[in-house]
């Protein structure tokens, strides 16, 4: 009876992520053009940035820059008083109901991303050209292998560590530019070590149990390992693009003549849009208004997408990332979780005494 | 134990993802599609011109014409690439805002074709088949790199 109910939700949830990853293909392939072409961008990665802040305090630009960096603030603090009420209380405990979903939206996305780099020629991203990589053929083959066996949940932990190797092997190609996808590596580290059993062929056959049980009592660790490593992997490549090469972020802004938009020159929005990149990363690592930042981040992933017409497959794990972070919100290595409780409780001392007090 | 006890839904579900990597795998091998990065700019007309012509690319797949898209390098959202065509006649035009040198790949790739030393869109070089490229009549050894030069005549031959 038991065997016959999980194999009802492990081909109920083949045939999900089947419909999910249909649903994704029109998207992944209509929007064709990069922002910049793989000759501009090696180009670019050429071209160090002497000064990358002095844009945001130039006298022409100091004053917007600063009532931008007041108008966050402001809109942190108020996101803090909202998180210290009770509706925002409430909503919290209803959005944590789908925790169970978190890893199932990581899971679809890795394996879509995996599967849409493979029919690109790809992996990762679409700068990182497998023609670029020795033995692409078989990394190829390998990448659509583990797309479906982690889209399917067909032995996860094997796929994961199938992962864990070529994202290793790929390092030797690519180097340290490869901090750019270490949300890929904390992923992939989470996968090995934890699986994902829900809607899965390895809970048919495997059951609940991992395939280590010792790893059971570090599974909390899920959520901070994705959380930090995605804050890094945009830490760096906020510092990488937009500072470090500025002249990249400058050549998409001319390239989309995207003055007539935010009327300001391009290295002041470039320098703007490193420092934005580097402070979700840093918050993202260190935990601090997690769900306001996500939401942040999410606004700029879209507007990307829709306003460069950039590549959606590469984004689908930001995308999983975001969402299962906005469900799994504050675990127990984030300053929020020691930062709302403390002003829950001096709110409630100083702005609501209790009568007895 | 439970592994043991189902072993067959083990080997099953994996042999199931396993062909389903074979048929995606085989399919993206000799597949026109492309969703990596283009390796060809758009025309900004904004920018000076600096190189504008026109060639000739005729294609022919066992000894039958393969016309060119009429569409080359329209790429939607007002990007014309600095490679395309108006027609399928075969008339090639090159406008570019740069002194770069583009080739039959970078056609290839505006047009999203596959086009290797072995194959052309899923025609593929064999013992029985010969993939090979003439620039005004001279048989080209690097085929991929045949620079696309002004009022030049290419032909591609599969057969």
């Amino acid at each position: 009876m038991r065997i016959k109910r999980r194999l009802i939700l492990a081909v109920g949830g083949a045939a999900f992520m089947t419909v999910l990853f249909l649903f994704m293909a029109p998207g992944a392939s209509a929007h064709e053009a990069y922002v910049l072409t793989a000759r501009q961008f090696d180009a670019g990665l050429n071209v160090f940035a002497k000064n990358p802040f002095a844009p945001l305090v130039d006298s022409a630009h100091l004053a917007t820059f600063l009532w931008t960096a007041l108008a966050v603030l402001v809109s942190y603090i108020l996101v803090f008083l909202w998180s210290a009420s009770k509706p925002a209380e409430i909503l919290d405990r209803i959005v944590r109901k789908a925790k169970i979903i978190g890893p199932l939206i990581i899971r679809m996305a890795i394996s879509t991303s995996f599967i849409y780099a493979a029919m690109s020629n790809a992996i990762l991203g679409p700068e990182l050209s497998l023609s670029l990589v020795p033995y692409s053929i078989v990394i190829r083959f390998l990448l659509f292998l583990v797309g479906f066996m982690v889209l399917f949940g067909v032995l996860i932990e094997l796929a994961a560590l199938i992962a864990l190797a070529m994202f290793i092997y790929i390092t030797f190609t690519f180097g340290v530019y490869m901090a750019t996808y270490a949300n890929y590596f904390g992923e992939i580290i989470v996968l090995l070590l934890f699986g994902s059993r829900y809607l899965s062929f390895d809970r048919l056959i495997l059951g609940k149990d991992l395939w280590v049980k010792k790893f059971e009592r570090f599974k909390w660790l899920e959520t901070p390992i994705v959380r930090i490593l995605y804050g890094v992997a945009l830490l760096y490549a906020g510092y990488t693009i937009k500072f470090l090469h500025q002249q990249l972020t400058v050549d998409v802004y001319n390239e989309y003549h995207l003055v007539n938009f935010f009327h300001a020159t391009a290295a002041y929005i470039a320098a703007g849009a490193g420092v934005a990149e580097m402070l979700i990363g840093l918050f993202i690592i260190l935990g601090f208004a997690m769900r306001w930042t996500v939401i942040i981040s999410l606004i700029f992933i879209t507007l990307s997408i829709f306003y460069f017409r950039e590549l959606l497959w590469p984004h689908l794990m930001l995308y999983g990332i975001s969402f299962s972070l906005l469900i799994n919100s504050g675990d127990r290595w984030t300053l929020d979780a020691k930062i709302v409780p403390w002003f829950r409780r001096l709110l409630k001392r100083k702005v609501f005494p209790s009568p007895v007090e | 134990m439970k592994v043991q006890k189902h072993h067959w839904l083990i080997v099953l579900s994996f042999i199931g993802v396993f062909i389903l990597a074979v048929v995606f795998f085989r399919n993206a091998q000799i597949q026109s599609g492309f969703l990596g990065l283009p390796t060809v700019p758009c025309f900004d007309v904004t920018k000076p011109t600096t190189q504008s012509y026109t060639l000739h690319i005729s294609i022919s797949v066992n000894g039958k014409d393969y016309p060119l898209a009429a569409t080359i390098g329209h790429d939607p959202g007002n990007c014309l690439r600095v490679v395309h065509t108006e027609d399928a006649s075969g008339l090639v035009y090159v406008e570019t805002n740069d002194h770069v040198t583009y080739t039959l790949q970078n056609l290839f790739q505006v047009w999203r074709k596959t086009f290797t030393a072995a194959q052309f869109d899923s025609y593929q070089a064999d013992n029985g088949h010969i993939l090979s490229v003439y620039l005004n009549g001279k048989l080209q050894r690097d085929m991929v790199d045949t620079p696309l030069l002004p009022n030049s005549i290419i032909e591609v031959v599969y057969q």
